[in-house]
């Protein structure tokens, strides 16, 4: 018994040894996109701009570095920060909720029905407001319609849940195109691509003010029901034998990844791969228990997307759209990750 | 009574015939009832009934005098635990994170299990032994080991009832009695245990209650060595069996005749 309780605390104490560390190179992580990039701000000076926002000292950096660390670099970074743990937490709900591992976010057609929403305002010439609203209005509507299928054909079947996404998916992707076929290829087209594609060069803090709340509080419910989605992995009748009222906690849950994804889209487009990689990353470091797995995700997404996001802007002197990025890092990934599961099966 | 079912009825589709009629019975805690019944009899949902999966269309199930239509579903999953036939999981859980997931009805929505709930399930894998598996991931282990998590589960749910469905199923012959002893010894704890089985000398080995769930969906309960009898396995499984009593053993057992069946054939 002693020795269980032992090992018991040893396992806690790793995962606080893991986590700790994951908190410790996301900070250093965010320092270093702060100071990389066309121009350079040293570690130093970056670190002395934050503090002189809240004690006076003396300038010894460029009104420059301070202009490009707070205003211009800042709001991208906070915007990865965000945008890498929404996608990648809402992979881990929708994976560990439809008890798929292989699933993301855009399973439920919200990514797709948020870029359909975002192309429809550019189209009407929409401010970025306009955007945003649409985005996030289309993402929802495309979740309703692929949870309403289901409902018509009264198979609640979760399967049926997923060919419905799929088939949501591939009616918005179609919406999409006609919208490129008919938009203005000067101005229109151009701007379009470019959500589809995903960036966050055009992130402000106005973007944040409106988005930032939403993520977080989505964030927050999530992780106070995580260890419920052990339980709904485990399927509907095993869980409602465990006292879990499985319509409403799924709901809740569906709800809030999908709040999440809808706002990520909003702020940077489309993004893929890490909402289906990510979660992956984490099971692999701390095992299958949400408990676990949902923090480390989180974590494991922002530094993720800060990453990339610094690639984008500082690898050359143009900029590389992160959806290419997460493509062409992802995709490789997610190959090593299918083989280790196989290795594990057999 | 810790368990009361009164007149359950239940069927799957609104056109179809029900699948269970006018189902009745009582068990009191540290008792045994055995279900006996053919394949797709409805063995498995009355189960299902009583654990508050399916809803019975007409009659009423007491869970400690409580109506279980009207009970929070979490308070139902502290009466009663359910040990399925066979599960699997899509993620591979550790044993110990599978077997603390009983604890759920004992937690808050919002609550994850604490160090107390963790040393309940390690109390509990010690007490079934098998601890050995408490770091083994759950959708790698054996069949009968994977049974042996579920029922970790089942007591760590701390229920006064605890359901079984065909346990002795995918054991091997040995495991089969050992099955058996545990179920009894569940029993002697002061459980209420539920099982089906497809094997009617278990039910004698057993003793206590055994009911016999017949093709038109009615129960009959009696003690094993009434109900269970040559015209009743032939009603249920239409073989003929031989009730004999051995006296190596000093007990009735029941087992196959197949002389008869061949007999009358001629």
């Amino acid at each position: 018994m002693k020795t269980e309780k032992n090992r018991g605390r040893k396992k806690q104490a790793e995962y606080k040894g893991l986590f700790t560390a994951l908190l410790v190179l996301t900070i250093v992580l965010v320092l270093l996109a702060l100071c990389i990039g066309q121009y350079r701000v040293s570690a130093l000076d970056v670190i002395k701009i934050f503090v002189s926002r809240v004690r006076s000292i003396p300038a010894t950096w460029d009104v420059q570095a301070e202009n490009v660390v707070l205003n211009l670099r800042l709001p991208r970074v906070i915007g990865a920060l965000l945008v890498g743990a929404a996608l990648s937490v809402s992979g881990s709900v929708y994976q560990g909720v439809f008890k798929n591992p292989l699933v993301a976010p855009d399973l439920l057609g919200v990514t797709s029905g948020a870029c359909v929403g975002a192309a429809a305002a550019i189209l009407m010439h929409m401010n970025s407001w306009g955007i945003q609203i649409f985005a996030f209005l289309a993402g929802i509507l495309a979740v309703s319609i692929t949870l309403l299928i289901p409902k018509l054909l009264k198979n609640t079947n979760i399967t049926m849940l997923v060919l419905s996404g799929i088939i949501v998916k591939g009616i918005m992707d179609s919406v999409l195109g006609l919208m490129k076929y008919v938009a203005d290829p000067e101005t229109e087209l151009q701007s379009i691509t470019y959500w589809q594609l995903g960036s966050l060069t055009k992130v402000l803090p106005s973007d944040l003010m409106a988005t930032a709340p939403v993520i977080l509080t989505g964030m927050m419910v999530i992780l106070l029901l995580r260890w419920r989605i052990n339980i709904l992995s485990l399927g509907d009748r095993e869980a409602r034998s465990l006292g879990v009222s499985v319509k409403k906690m799924r709901n809740v849950l569906i709800t809030c990844a999908t709040l999440l994804t809808a706002s990520a889209v909003c702020l940077c487009g489309t993004i893929g791969w890490v909402g289906l990689v990510i979660p992956h990353l984490s099971r692999i470091l701390t095992g299958p228990d949400n408990k676990k797995s949902v923090p480390v995700t989180i974590l494991l997404g922002a530094s993720f997307m800060v990453v990339i996001d610094t690639l984008a802007r500082a690898m050359t002197s143009m900029e590389i759209p992160l959806g290419i990025l997460t493509g062409l890092i992802g995709a490789p990934f997610y190959i090593i990750v299918l083989m280790r599961q196989r290795m594990k099966l057999s | 009574m810790i368990l009361e079912v009164e007149n359950l009825s239940y069927r799957y589709r609104k056109a179809s015939s029900p699948i269970l009629r006018d189902v009745s019975f009582q068990l009191d805690s540290g008792e045994i009832m055995t279900i006996l019944g053919c394949n797709g009899a409805g063995k498995s949902t009355l189960l299902n009934c009583l654990g508050n999966v399916f809803e019975p269309i007409s009659g009423r199930i007491f869970l400690g005098g409580e109506d279980l239509r009207t009970m929070d579903l979490r308070k139902a999953a502290r009466m009663i635990s359910y040990v399925p036939q066979n599960h699997t999981a899509v993620y591979s859980y550790t044993v110990r994170d599978f077997i603390v997931m009983g604890r759920a009805p004992h937690l808050g929505i919002l609550q994850s299990p604490g160090e107390k709930d963790y040393e309940i399930a390690d109390q509990v894998m010690k007490e079934l032994g098998i601890s050995r598996l408490a770091d083994k991931a759950y959708t790698e282990i054996s069949g009968g080991e994977r049974q042996q998590a579920l029922i970790g589960r089942a007591i760590v749910q701390q229920p006064k009832i605890i359901l079984f469905d065909e346990p002795t199923n995918h054991l091997d012959y040995g495991n089969q009695l050992r099955m058996i002893r545990l179920v009894r010894e569940l029993a002697e704890k002061g459980y209420a245990v539920l099982m089906t089985t497809h094997m009617p000398d278990h039910a004698m080995l057993l003793g206590g209650k055994t009911a016999i769930l017949d093709r038109e969906g009615r129960l009959r309960v009696g003690k094993a060595e009434e109900v269970i009898n040559e015209k009743t396995m032939d009603e249920i499984y239409r073989i003929k069996v031989k009730i004999v009593y051995v006296p190596e053993i000093e007990r009735k057992v029941c087992v196959f005749d197949e002389n008869a069946a061949v007999g009358k054939e001629k």
